[in-house]
């Protein structure tokens, strides 16, 4: 019985489609652009949070130990941060290895490291974090932490830029959702008025199916087929026009100077995002769909 | 089969379609609503058919108030009465079968059940011949007969039907009304709205008298198709 009602909605979602094709080809188009819209700027979000994890896992955090420290003591100090679970990886950087590394990065102010009586810099642990230990508050406390051991005289990371990343990247993160849930409703809305458009060329019909005693769910649920079907359509649509420019723009952004993507791999949407756009499509149908019946039906 | 209460129908602002109808209508009865136009024929077919709600009063048909009855139940009420309309309501892009097999398609049965009993119907009315045609390509009388085979492929207990030869000449008529009382011999109950007092050559077994809204009077046959008629008296 179900599988022979499920069979004759959806023929009879064909034969709706089929007969108002401009309509339903009208309707896809445009869950297939705001789906688009919608897509890209997940990918914007999801490439701007690989770049901060990217880099942020990069971010060295410097434990500087106390002048003239006994070597037995500073192996404790290591035993210590190494105790730590937030930590990967710690390497011990000795005066003349951080004058040394200085001198790298500064080639040509070889005179000024030259001039100086004795080594200014302290011994110090570089510490890598394990993934996932990088937010800003992790990192505070843990730095907290670290400063409470006994012989360690400061923690430095760069504070402020992970902050000021974190916060951008809300920023971001949040004008897209807040741009996707508009755009969501408003394509909800608009592909409601589109099929409506296609209910009012068949109020007849809805309204000879009601007289000769179709319950409004008989009548609904076609229209439902059809709204799935749509939003189906259109985000299949969309996502192949967003791999299709993906396949083009991605390996030229990567190369392009003013935009700081050279460590990160640019990716397509993973696939359970590619998921829930396919679900989203669907679901986008079907309430345009629901709506767009409520008011027809209610006539007798 | 038929029972209304005190019923009234008033459209905004204050026009009374129908006044204070106290009517009865028996199981297997060929019933004529008579009056001129505006007199709330259809809108007392309406009221049956539980496509308007009443304003006042109280409407059971076959054992089913109308009036009380939850919106779910409706659907279920008009599988068993079928509705003939003057302007025929058919579904022009469809075919003959198609618009036929709506009726049963909505009782959710086999396909093959479905087109045994269309095609059964459709050699009844006549239209065997018409099955793949769309209502345009049909005349009148034919598109009337479509209407009806619609109205009665789910063996209905009661049909009701509104001028339906208001639109059709006098030959057509005469058969369209020949195949309504085929209908009514196989047991179901029949209820005509006209303004065509020709009709009463037809043999109603009651004809209810409609003006302004207001039941002027209900007649039964005196003698089985005699033509003659006595008032009845039903409060």
């Amino acid at each position: 019985m179900i599988i022979r009602k499920l069979v004759y909605f959806t023929a009879k979602a064909i034969q709706n489609i089929r007969q108002f094709l401009l309509i339903n080809l009208i309707t896809v188009g445009i869950i297939s652009l705001s789906l688009i819209v919608l897509s890209s700027f997940l990918m914007i979000s999801l490439t701007l949070q690989k770049y901060l994890d990217t880099w942020k896992r990069q971010v060295p955090v410097a434990v500087y130990i106390k002048d003239g420290l006994p070597p037995d003591e500073t192996t404790a100090v290591r035993q210590k941060i190494m105790n730590f679970h937030e930590v990967e990886e710690v390497s011990f950087i000795s005066p003349e290895e951080a004058i040394r590394s200085l001198q790298e990065i500064f080639p040509g102010q070889a005179h000024v490291f030259g001039s100086l009586k004795e080594n200014p810099l302290p011994a110090s642990f570089e510490i890598r974090l394990k993934v996932g230990y990088q937010s800003p508050e992790r990192l505070r406390t843990l730095a907290g932490n670290l400063e409470r051991i006994p012989g360690v005289d400061e923690v430095e990371y760069a504070k402020d830029w992970i902050e000021g990343y974190e916060s951008f990247f809300n920023f971001v993160n949040t004008v897209a959702w807040t741009i996707g849930t508009i755009i969501v409703f408003a394509t909800i809305f608009i592909v409601s008025n589109t099929i409506r458009l296609t209910v009012y060329a068949r109020r007849e019909e809805i309204e000879i199916m009601k007289l000769v005693g179709a319950s409004n769910l008989f009548i609904r649920i076609p229209f439902l087929f059809e709204g799935i079907v749509q939003g189906l359509l259109g985000a299949v649509l969309a996502l192949i026009a967003l791999y299709g420019s993906f396949r083009l723009c991605a390996g030229w952004l990567v190369h392009q100077s003013f935009l700081p993507l050279q460590y990160v791999q640019i990716s397509f949407l993973p696939l359970n995002y590619g998921l829930f756009i396919l679900i989203g499509g669907m679901a986008t149908g079907l309430l345009g769909s629901f709506f767009a019946l409520g008011r027809y039906l209610r006539v007798s | 089969m038929i029972q209304m209460f005190h019923v009234y129908k008033i459209y905004p602002p204050n026009y009374r379609a129908v006044a204070d109808a106290n009517l009865k209508i028996d199981k297997g009865e060929f019933v004529f609503v008579i009056g001129p136009s505006g007199a709330g024929k259809t809108t007392l077919l309406k009221l049956i058919f539980g496509a308007e709600p009443p304003t006042k009063g109280q409407i059971i048909v076959d054992g089913i108030n109308t009036v009380r009855a939850k919106t779910s139940t409706i659907p279920l009420l008009r599988r068993r009465v079928g509705f003939v309309f003057q302007d025929f309501k058919l579904l022009n892009h469809r075919s003959v079968y198609d618009n036929v097999a709506l009726a049963l398609e909505v009782l959710g049965l086999k396909k093959k059940l479905i087109r045994k009993r269309v095609l059964q119907v459709l050699k009844q009315v006549g239209l065997l011949n018409r099955i793949n045609a769309i209502p345009p390509a049909l005349s009148g009388g034919e598109q009337q007969r479509v209407a009806i085979a619609r109205a009665i492929v789910n063996d209905p207990i009661l049909l009701l039907a509104d001028e339906p030869t208001g639109n059709l000449d006098a030959d057509i008529t005469k058969e369209i009304m020949k195949l309504f009382k085929v209908i009514n011999s196989w047991g179901t109950t029949v209820v005509i709205a006209t303004h065509n007092k020709n009709l009463l050559s037809y043999h109603p077994t009651k004809l209810i008298v409609l003006k302004k809204g207001s039941v002027q009077g209900v007649f039964v046959s005196s003698h089985k198709n005699s033509g003659s008629f006595v008032p009845q008296n039903v409060q």
